[in-house]
């Protein structure tokens, strides 16, 4: 279970950020984050996987409060950021290794899950070429290889769907409805809102920094379109 | 530990693909063959504009001594430019990450700060002194031939005291990297607060005790026939662990 | 590591040569590396023409100031 209590961030000088947010999300939800350019989901994703410090409120993953053990919280978690930053000096291959490392993997655990994974993501040639040589799309599905190689409690995505091709996305929705039967939680930031409305069971949409829609996603479709609401949402300013 | 490891290999393999390793080792040859070609060369210039100008020199002037050739070598050329450079070529190690996001990618991974900031102060170090070895034995291994004898154990035990000072400057550009984002900045203030120390620890050894160039005066005495206090140690390593510290609180709040 | 050359012109070269060579050598090796390393980079550096004048003109400095800073300087600013 992720929860999310009364999260707050803002930067110096700016008004953006995020304002007590909360969240509850338990094993098997597939949560999307919807919301204009600047609403605060990305301030949001990084403050729950650890990247920047939150002014305010409290991230727990099951018993693990992300502040006072941040490395078990990160142990178990799966980020993709919205533009891949990679290692270009190395190949595909020793990033994955790299990785696989830092989280302690056997080898012969990471040898059957990234056969897997690589075949699923047509990535097995390209694996030996360096990084520095891949396409956003290529990066993004290095990003991907490595975020879900661990068999992450918690997957975070960041706009996942931006410059993947139609085969890489099927794949990427496919394994996150599957992992999530398996019981991960799901939280990922889009504009895609038909994909959305198809996998997600929970919605939240932000609007400067406040979420003013957080709900099961079966509660908000008896209101309206999620179109119609997004547009309702963000226009009233 | 391990994580230190596997992220300090990262900085070496980067260091090695950026050919960092091949030309700061050239650099820092050239150094140091310089100053004992330099002190060889003068004597042989002289020599042969001698008739022009009518400067005679002294047959019994004294020849330099390999040590003090060896101390030229070191503070004068490894230093001064050579500190200049060195830094230059470490200053970007993790600002550039913070600007580029793989800072991110590397705080989503069950890695503390410390294991952090711990690889990229002892992957620095270990190729910093990798190319500043390379260079001081080519320079050694010149100024003996070209002097006279000098112990190889006493030049080790200056490199050795001589890296303590140089982790010290990496750890200062480790600390200013926490909180300053442009790594050019990084670079002039690591050199100026360097080239303070530098100063105030020449003053006197008293002084030198409670200053980081301890470090610097105990590597210079090797080379010099004086006695080396090795009290000197301890102010560098104080000094280290506190930037480490200090970096790890404040690298928490970006 | 500047040396004035017209003082240089009368100088004893038998006697200077094997002292001198050593230090040549190192110059074009670091020269050598420096534009080996930018030909390599050439579509990714910025002001690549810049840069080749500046190593080879700038004894020693231009070759380090190009390895230090300009193979950073990246015309898409992406790491």
């Amino acid at each position: 279970m992720l929860s999310v209590k009364n999260l707050s961030k803002t930067y110096k000088g700016s008004n953006k950020g995020v304002q007590n947010l909360s969240l509850e999300l338990h094993e098997g939800d597939i949560c999307a984050f919807i919301g204009a350019n600047g609403a605060g989901k990305t301030t949001t994703i990084k403050s729950i996987v650890g990247i920047h410090t939150f002014d305010e409120g409290e991230v727990k993953l099951y018993d693990t409060n992300l502040k006072d053990d941040p490395e078990h919280y990160k142990s178990m978690i799966g980020y993709s950021p919205d533009t891949p930053a990679l290692y270009n000096n190395m190949t595909g291959k020793a990033y994955i290794e790299l990785i696989a490392s830092l989280y302690k993997m056997e080898a012969d655990e990471l040898d059957e899950r990234l056969r897997y994974l690589l075949k699923e993501l047509k990535f097995e040639s390209a694996v030996h070429d360096l990084v520095s040589s891949y396409s956003h799309g290529m990066k993004q599905r290095l990003v991907l290889i490595a975020l879900l190689m661990h068999n992450p409690k918690l997957i975070i995505l960041d706009e996942p769907f931006v410059g993947l091709d139609p085969n890489a996305t099927d794949f990427l929705v496919n394994e996150m409805k599957s992992r999530a039967s398996e019981g991960a939680i799901i939280l990922y930031s889009t504009h895609v809102l038909e994909v959305a409305e198809k996998i997600c069971n929970k919605l939240v949409i932000l609007n400067n920094g406040e979420a003013v829609v957080n709900d099961s996603m079966e509660n908000v479709l008896k209101k309206a379109s999620l179109n119609e609401i997004f547009r309702d949402v963000t226009s009233n300013e | 530990m391990r994580n230190i490891f596997i992220l300090g290999k990262v900085e070496l393999l980067e260091a090695i693909r950026n050919i960092k390793f091949v030309w700061l080792a050239i650099f820092f040859t050239i150094l140091g063959v310089t100053q004992p070609l330099i002190d060889k060369y003068m004597d042989v210039i002289i020599k042969s504009l001698g008739g022009i100008d009518g400067i005679m020199m002294d047959p019994n002037a004294p020849k330099p001594l390999a040590n003090e050739v060896l101390l030229a070598t070191f503070s004068g050329q490894f230093n001064q430019i050579g500190l200049i450079v060195l830094v230059i070529s470490f200053m970007g190690m993790i600002a550039t990450e913070k600007n580029s996001g793989v800072q991110g990618f590397i705080f989503t991974r069950p890695v503390s700060n410390l294991e952090y900031i711990v690889s990229k102060l002892f992957g620095n170090w270990f190729i910093s002194m990798v190319c500043i070895s390379v260079g001081s034995i080519v320079s050694y291994c010149y100024t003996i031939y070209l002097f006279d004898y000098y112990p190889f154990i006493n030049f080790l035990l200056f490199l050795l005291f001589y890296s303590l000072w140089i982790l010290f400057v990496i750890s200062i550009a480790v600390l200013l990297s926490t909180f300053i984002s442009s790594s050019i900045f990084i670079g002039i203030t690591t050199i100026i607060l360097a080239m303070i120390f530098m100063l105030l620890g020449g003053i006197n050894e008293t002084l030198a005790l409670f200053l980081p160039s301890g470090a610097l005066t105990l590597a210079e005495s090797q080379l010099q026939d004086t006695h080396s206090n090795y009290l000197l140690m301890i102010a560098p390593i104080i000094y280290i662990v506190i930037s480490l510290y200090a970096a790890k609180v404040i690298i928490k709040k970006i | 590591m500047n040396t004035d050359i017209s003082v240089l012109k009368d100088i004893d070269w038998g006697a200077i040569m094997p002292i001198v060579i050593p230090i040549m050598v190192l110059h074009l090796l670091l020269l050598t590396v420096a534009l080996i390393d930018l030909y390599r980079r050439r579509t990714i550096v910025n002001y690549s023409v810049v840069w080749v004048v500046v190593i080879v003109l700038l004894n020693t400095v231009g070759p380090i100031l190009y390895l230090t800073i300009g193979r950073r300087l990246l015309k898409n600013d992406r790491y």
